[in-house]
């Protein structure tokens, strides 16, 4: 892709993924708030795919956007907000400090990645490997796949047991919860989801 | 196809891609609907349409007139932003999954390096369409069907999921055209090499999963007219509502065109040699061989929903979590294990 249209892209891509990550925290309606988290998800799929990262971009979509979001609406629609129903959110003084307190998260951001060596490494000149060092295969699901099983592993296995244990907990939270002489099933999201 | 020199030409040629073949899709909808009429009718003993034209053929055409002059209602109470939205959810991600089948020789509207990835995501994407027309509807009745709606696919894209990855296990791609090819051996024998004989459970569990992801009976659970009057679409006329209707039948047809891709050998035949550097007649006939494929897939799609009755919501979701879910991860552990082993569990079979 040519420089301008990839600025283009990038510069469409970065403003309504933080148009809408604003809009998630004002929206008073959660419906409308999970809808525009789904669209920063994509936003940011995009920008994955934009820096050839064209599977990490789709798993984002997949899960996050396609998974997660889709059991956060299914809690929020069991919920049923209705804007006559809501209540009124917290006044000024809360508003600027949760205002206050994200400007602080933001210039920690910023000062922490703007002073990394990385980001020092690659804004010098010649810092960042020529376009045609990148080999082809980059972002790619095989070089995905030696970089996540290899370098990685150890990672990737206690990210792994860590959803395990994750799992088990939910498991075990729900088997309490029931009566000893409840209905067969088996977990508490599941007698949820057969109720309906 | 694509040997255009320019990036415009590319362009072009991809525009023009994109054109026919989703313009091709669209125009199997209405076919579909007089198709699946006629055999429902059929298949009850009844004559079904056969007044519109000869033998009743320009009655989806008098279906559509009907929709798009009807009165376009919006009930009160209802989340405008939202309620206008869901019926476009619901119909994009159906026809955009559609942009990475290749309907015939290395044609298809675009190939990502993600191939079936793309579709199993973009195709996800439809639950927020019903999940947000019900919620947005302001109807209970609405509500339970978009409620029902997103708890049935979530759990089937599981197990769906599950059943592409151990294709793509012993296929060792993501590319779809690639897949195919693996599928293609030389005589009858050819036949055993689709992957509806080398992974049986993943076909089956695929099948199922299909018919639940896209809501057709024996799974039309969210929109169950006995229960919820119309479910997520009750509230809806006209134009949105048929946009709703021709999201579900894109999405059948998206949904056998992937079966067909990944199970029945796409655009291939045993019998015929896939030519090195194919003619417009090999990539013509190699469509209408994959055409003819998907039109026996869809006729298996309707000859079930007319045949079998609904299931109740406690079985669909004990189905979906305690047979498939297991049968599937068991599907990949042995397609993992036979992998490993070198070893090929099915083959060892008389033939």
């Amino acid at each position: 892709m040519s420089g301008w249209l990839e600025h283009l892209v990038f510069g469409i891509l970065a403003t309504v993924s933080v148009l809408s990550s604003f809009l998630v925290v004002t929206r008073k309606n959660p419906i409308y708030s999970a809808l525009f988290l789904v669209v920063m998800f994509a936003m940011v799929a995009g920008i994955f795919m934009l820096l050839d990262a064209t599977f990490l971009g789709f798993m984002q979509l997949l899960v996050y956007a396609g998974a997660i979001m889709v059991l956060y609406l299914f809690v929020i629609m069991l919920i049923n907000p209705r804007d006559e129903t809501l209540p009124d959110e917290g006044g000024t003084s809360e508003k600027a400090f949760a205002a206050g307190v994200s400007l602080l998260v933001f210039a920690l951001l910023t000062f922490g990645i703007s002073n990394s060596d990385l980001v020092t490494e690659m804004t010098t000149p010649g810092g960042i490997p020529a376009l045609a060092e990148v080999p082809a295969t980059h972002g790619a699901i095989e070089a995905f796949g030696y970089e996540l099983f290899s370098k990685h592993l150890l990672v990737f296995e206690v990210a792994s047991i860590l959803i395990l244990v994750g799992i088990i907990g939910a498991v075990h939270i729900a088997m309490k919860q029931r009566p000893a002489s409840a209905d067969e099933n088996d977990s508490n999201e599941e007698r949820l989801v057969t109720d309906v | 196809m694509s040997d255009a020199g320019t990036p415009l030409l590319d362009f072009f040629f991809a525009a023009l891609r994109a054109i026919v073949i989703f313009a091709a899709v669209l125009q199997i909808v209405p076919a579909l609907v007089y198709f699946e009429r006629r055999l429902a009718a059929w298949i009850q003993d009844r004559i079904g349409p056969n007044q519109v034209g000869p033998v009743g053929l320009l009655q989806p055409l008098a279906d559509v007139i009907k929709l798009a002059f009807k009165e376009d209602l919006t009930p009160e109470g209802v989340d405008k932003w939202i309620y206008r939205l869901g019926p476009a959810l619901v119909y994009a991600p159906a026809i955009l999954a559609f942009t990475v089948i290749p309907v015939g020789m290395d044609l298809q509207v675009a190939s990502f390096d993600v191939g079936v990835i793309f579709l199993l995501t973009i195709g996800g994407f439809s639950v927020y369409g019903l999940a947000f027309g019900g919620w947005a509807s302001n109807n209970k009745y609405s509500l339970l069907g978009g409620l029902r709606a997103s708890a049935q696919l979530i759990s089937y894209e599981v197990a769906l999921g599950l059943s592409v990855i151990a294709i793509l296990m012993t296929a060792e791609t993501v590319d779809l055209n690639s897949i195919i090819r693996q599928q293609w051996a030389p005589g009858a024998a050819g036949l055993l090499e689709w992957n509806l004989f080398q992974q049986p459970l993943a076909a089956f569990i695929f099948l199922v999963a299909a018919f639940a992801e896209t809501n057709r009976l024996p799974f039309d659970l969210p929109e169950c007219e006995a229960e919820l009057v119309g479910g997520f679409h009750t509230e809806y006329t006209g134009l949105k509502f048929a946009m709703f209707f021709m999201g579900e039948y894109v999405a059948m047809i998206t949904m056998s065109a992937l079966m067909v891709t990944m199970f029945l050998g796409g655009w291939s035949l045993p019998w015929v040699e896939i030519p090195t550097s194919p003619s417009i007649v090999d990539v013509a006939l190699s469509v209408g061989i994959f055409m003819g494929k998907l039109v026996l897939l869809l006729f298996f799609y309707i000859w079930v929903r007319w045949t079998l009755p609904r299931f109740r919501y406690d079985q669909l979701m004990n189905i979906g979590w305690k047979v498939f879910i297991p049968l599937s991860l068991l599907n990949l552990g042995l397609t993992a294990l036979s992998g490993v082993l070198g070893w090929n569990w099915l083959i060892p079979l008389p033939w």
